[in-house]
């Protein structure tokens, strides 16, 4: 995985991640939303056959765009672990 | 989140996950497809082949046989810092055959390939390859690789990964005189008539159809077809490289391991 | 030409249970019951099996023929 900035200002943030498709970045964006501090998401993947996403965030007065990127980054990670954890469980190991 | 009425069997696993968006889902679902590494024969070099098919149908075919796989030793390639063409013990596994058909016509299996590692051996030995008529031979090297299902097919870990949402069916017992017409209709036979009243059997085998609504009699239909979009019915299935349970773990690590490697990489570029 | 290793459409393996589903055949029993006693669920591993003619046979005894062709010159 590699980043750029395409574009930050201090309510936007647009980030070109590469090596990234749908499978991430759908995920990324549909967690984004659920952040109230959030005016306007979306991803883009510029060409199928590359590896390649732009990401856009566009946030309210208050927030900042880089906080809020990792703070839904945070919550993926908290749902991976609850559903590794919920697994193992149920599958009965550990 | 919350994962109920699990149940595995040998390959197959299927569970009902909730409190989840389709998001989520959706994303475990295109990593366990796309993106969970497994092992696959990927160069053949074919010193000598007499049989009755070409050179890059065997290797095709030797491409297919689903490998154990055993992550924990192995890397991808594009990690392993050998770079060399072939790769090194930790980035590729090598297979050895050589087969010949001395008096009679016999069929060569995926068993017949013998691993230099014997963690990594093909899932299954009675794969017929070919066929070889007597006098002719087979020889041949084969290196098998990490990769992922994005690339080919082949390093696909399941042939079914799939989930729908968990359906709601609710019966107006005013409304409804419980004549079983939908019950005949229902392709899944999920409705029955128990005790003179109209009854929903089994809700998870519901494929969401509304053949029950569109063939009731009354006009204003009694049943109610909805879907939960927080509850999802997962079905997935392994072809044996990695066991099910361990396809499933993978996902989930995955995407974490996705989410903290952009975390850190947005540290690194204030 | 030879059973193929996968299901095209679902990519399950299907090769290794060939053999037994064609020597059943040949023993009269019906592909129905074969196939669902194999454990072959899905209609698109069903007609991999249905479908499927095995062109090999056929092509080794022409190797075979001339091989012995061959060997009597």
């Amino acid at each position: 995985m590699r980043i750029k900035t395409i574009k930050k200002t201090k309510d936007e943030l647009k980030l070109e991640i590469e090596g990234e498709g749908h499978t991430f970045c759908n995920l990324l964006q549909n967690t984004l939303v659920e952040d109230r501090s959030i005016k306007n998401v979306g991803y883009d993947t510029p060409h199928p056959l590359t590896e390649k996403s732009i990401i856009y965030i566009k946030v309210k007065k208050d927030g900042n765009p880089q906080k809020i990127l990792e703070r839904a980054l945070k919550k993926i990670n908290q749902r991976t672990d609850e559903f590794l954890s919920e697994f193992r469980k149920a599958i009965g190991t550990k | 989140m919350e994962l109920s009425s699990i149940k595995q069997q040998d390959n197959a696993i299927r569970f009902i996950l909730s409190g989840v968006t389709p998001a989520f889902a959706n994303a475990m679902r295109r990593v366990m497809i796309a993106e969970v590494p497994t092992m696959a024969i990927d160069d053949v070099i074919i010193i000598e082949n007499t049989s009755v098919l070409f050179d890059e149908f065997l290797a095709h075919r030797f491409g297919l046989i689903p490998l154990t796989t055993d992550l924990d030793s192995y890397i991808l390639p594009e990690k392993c810092d050998c770079n060399s063409e072939l790769g090194c013990n930790r980035c590729r596994a090598s297979f050895t055959m050589e087969i010949e058909a001395k008096d009679d016509m016999i069929v060569v299996y995926s068993g017949d390939l013998k691993p230099d590692n014997p963690v990594v051996t093909p899932v299954n030995n009675k794969i017929p390859i070919v066929k070889l008529a007597a006098g002719q031979k087979l020889q041949l090297e084969a290196y098998a690789r990490l990769g992922r299902g994005q690339e080919h097919a082949k390093w696909q870990p399941v042939s079914v990964c799939t989930y729908k949402y968990l359906p709601k069916i609710s019966i107006d017992m005013k409304k409804c005189d419980s004549c079983g017409k939908c019950v005949k209709f229902c392709p899944k036979c999920i409705l029955e008539i128990k005790d003179k009243r109209l009854v929903v059997k089994d809700i998870e085998e519901c494929t969401l159809c509304t053949q029950c609504i569109k063939n009731c009699p009354k006009k204003s239909c009694p049943i109610k077809v909805e879907w939960s979009e927080k509850d999802f019915i997962f079905n997935i299935e392994s072809n044996g490289a990695l066991p099910i349970t361990k396809i499933v773990e993978q996902a989930a690590i995955q995407i974490g391991e996705k989410a903290s490697e952009l975390s850190s990489l947005m540290k690194n570029l204030e | 030409m030879i059973i193929p290793v996968r299901c095209f459409t679902c990519g399950n393996v299907i090769a290794d249970r060939w053999e037994e589903y064609s020597n059943r055949v040949k023993g009269g029993e019906h592909p129905k019951e074969i196939l669902d006693d194999l454990g072959i669920s899905r209609y698109c591993c069903r007609r991999m099996f249905i479908s499927h003619v095995d062109v090999i046979d056929d092509i080794l005894k022409y190797y075979e023929a001339t091989a012995r062709k061959f060997h009597n010159v």
